[in-house]
């Protein structure tokens, strides 16, 4: 019964504290990408005239997020009845922005004019602690290329 | 081509529903469908249960051996003045299966507690026998273990939880969370029939113990006993399965005086018990 207790509070602890942090961290998203909406990043992999680069950087975002109890106990329930896991959704949404935020930091960093040739790569980390019960966590990384104008054009 | 900056106006990459709903939803389908599948492996159970012969039983009980770390040949001297009580009993029970070949062993583990093993074998923990202070409270765990066995409860439990074990790894892997808090869940919705099957091995326990000393002192003191305790449910079995104590001592004196047993002197401890505290 004690187990069961503990359980729940786990249960309990991992929805609020997921909820509080998410919310937050989605604040936090939405004023950067304002701040941030001028410098574009596209998946092109050039530009029609490249003449005008003046120079180009490889620039890189990554985050590492980790699971709560919740989710991943909702995630479990959902791989016995099969279906969308909507608690990974948001995970891997406020990941991947983060990410190309934190790209944008860099190439703004840089004083680059745009970033080209965006690419996302998401890979799980730590899935051997995952498969002994533990909590789980995955990372995102998004890069590109980070290219200045030359002046005037 | 012109760059417009513009945000977007909705997300599309995260669903529109609320994770406590989809919780509260999925869980409750699992479990329904889970006691559904387990209530039906139960009654299965049941009448499998009587078809086990007693020498399958005791390659099962092999098992439990090793765990408790029984061999069959190194007996102590507190376990053979056990053993000697345990035959007494067992020949003033004609119900009981006679073809288990009982046995008993004394397992060092603080917990007041004693178990019934598949195959005959009755475990009792040291704890226990530092806490009783007469043979006739022995004798009422050693009834009702016996209890256990001429109902065949001990594999009736047994066969519950490997039902319950397997489910749950099935569905959801080897000790996962979830499977954890399934098998808890499980174990709950059980608890009735469980706690019917110790009332009635606690009678069972004290018409032997009115045959063989022709009264049933030492019963209640049992009890009292397990009350003191207090925080321990888990008495006699693998499961906290078992009714409140204050409850069994209840149902116990209103079958006193239903029966019309009588209420002597105990019979004190033979030194043995006191002295050996630490048993192999």
């Amino acid at each position: 019964m004690d187990a069961l207790i503990y359980f729940i509070l786990f249960i309990f602890v991992g929805y609020i504290s997921g909820t509080i942090i998410e919310k937050k961290h989605y604040l936090d998203i939405e004023v950067r990408e304002k701040k941030y909406l001028n410098l574009p990043a596209i998946s092109s992999k050039n530009i029609e005239d490249e003449s005008r680069i003046l120079s180009a950087n490889l620039v890189s975002g990554s985050v590492v997020i980790s699971l709560d109890y919740f989710k991943r106990f909702l995630a479990g329930l959902r791989n016995v009845v099969g279906g969308r896991i909507h608690s990974y959704e948001t995970l891997l949404d406020r990941s991947r922005r983060e990410a190309v935020l934190r790209m944008k930091e860099n190439a703004s960093s840089m004083n680059a004019d745009m970033i080209l040739n965006i690419r996302f790569q998401t890979l799980g980390v730590g899935q051997k602690a995952n498969k002994k019960g533990n909590i789980g966590c995955f990372e995102v990384v998004a890069y590109g290329t980070a290219v200045k104008l030359k002046p005037g054009t | 081509m012109r760059f417009t900056p513009r945000l977007p106006q909705d997300n599309v990459n995260v669903s529109k529903t609320s994770d406590l709903r989809e919780f509260f939803w999925l869980l409750g389908i699992i479990l329904a469908v889970l006691v559904l599948v387990y209530l039906f492996l139960g009654f299965a159970l049941d009448v499998v249960v009587d078809r086990i012969s007693p020498k399958m039983e005791r390659e099962i009980g092999v098992v439990f051996n090793k765990m408790y770390k029984i061999k069959d040949n190194e007996i102590s001297p507190l376990e053979e003045s056990i053993q000697k009580l345990l035959d007494s009993l067992v020949e003033k029970a004609p119900a009981l299966n006679m073809d288990y070949e009982f046995k008993v062993r004394v397992v060092e583990n603080n917990d007041f507690n004693a178990l019934a093993l598949p195959g005959g074998n009755i475990v009792i923990f040291s704890g226990l026998i530092k806490e009783i202070n007469s043979q006739n409270e022995l004798a009422m765990v050693l009834s009702h273990e016996l209890g256990h066995f001429a109902h065949k409860d001990h594999l009736r439990r047994l066969g519950r939880r490997l039902v319950l074990v397997v489910i749950s790894s099935v569905l959801f892997g080897e000790r996962s969370s979830v499977a954890q808090f399934m098998e808890r869940t499980l174990i709950t919705a059980d608890l009735k029939s469980s706690r019917q099957q110790e009332v009635v091995a606690d009678k069972f326990a004290l018409d032997l113990l009115d045959k063989k000393y022709g009264h049933v002192a030492g019963g209640r003191e049992l009890f009292q006993l397990m009350k003191k305790k207090g925080n321990l449910p888990m008495f006699f079995q693998y499961f906290s399965t078992h009714p409140a104590p204050e409850d069994r001592l209840n149902i116990m004196m209103e079958e006193i005086i239903i029966n019309g047993y009588l209420v002597k002197e105990t019979i004190p401890l033979d030194p043995i018990y006191r002295d050996q505290t630490v048993v192999d």
